[in-house]
């Protein structure tokens, strides 16, 4: 896979309804055109994407503990109500 | 159909207990931890400019790293907090691997800089993001 392959398709990414994954995609995009440049190195190139890939794990972790702030949040709600009226 | 009307209720009654399961693993908002959050994500904005400067941010390589290292021990140490200390260990690996680079070699390129301190940005505001919205 050349540089132009992994652009091409990085770019069907960039379509994706997730504003974080569309960032991420543009910063790899933009990488592997500094790479083809040679405004980074093969190991500065590598090390980027694997940040890039830590940053989506990141992104997928904030998701979930913002699903259980919520759900939390949801429980005291419920809690309350159920004080005021007991089942 | 009466047992499908059943089920909101045994929902409703097995809340409590789900809750007792589930809360202990949500720490409450911490004021200190959203601060060292905050700060580290200043310092990736403020000294992309510097990017040119190979010697002074070797500096702030080492800067970052540190601030990095804080946020682990200090959110290390809240209670029933390990989905922040996760989020935040990755973003070690994030902050290590600039500060061996620098470290490690005499040039280190301005676009690397500049997309290294853009991530760390990036995923620092993704858990600022999510330590925001933890319950007061």
């Amino acid at each position: 896979m050349n540089c132009t392959d992994i652009v091409n398709q990085l770019a069907g990414v960039l379509q994706s309804p997730s504003t974080v994954a569309a960032q991420i995609a543009a910063s790899a995009t933009q990488a592997t055109q500094q790479l083809k440049a040679g405004q980074l190195t093969q190991d500065e190139y590598k090390e980027i994407i694997g940040d890039l890939q830590t940053q989506q794990l990141v992104n997928i972790e904030a998701q979930f503990l913002v699903v259980k702030e919520e759900l939390d949040q949801l429980f005291n709600l419920i809690s309350q109500a159920t004080s005021i009226f007991p089942l | 159909m009466k047992k499908l009307a059943l089920i909101p209720l045994i929902l409703l009654a097995g809340c409590t207990t789900i809750k007792s399961l589930m809360s202990w693993d949500v720490a409450p908002f911490d004021g200190g931890e959203y601060d060292r959050i905050n700060h580290l994500r200043s310092t990736a904005v403020l000294e992309q400019s510097h990017c040119g400067d190979v010697a002074y941010m070797r500096g702030v390589s080492k800067e970052i790293y540190d601030q990095s290292i804080e946020l682990t021990l200090y959110s290390s140490s809240i209670p029933h907090n390990s989905d922040t200390v996760k989020m935040i260990k990755d973003l070690d690996t994030i902050t290590n691997g600039f500060y061996e680079r620098y470290v490690k070699n005499s040039t280190v390129s301005t676009a690397y800089c500049q997309d290294k301190l853009t991530i760390i940005e990036n995923t620092t505001a993704i858990i600022q993001a999510a330590v925001a919205n933890k319950p007061r």
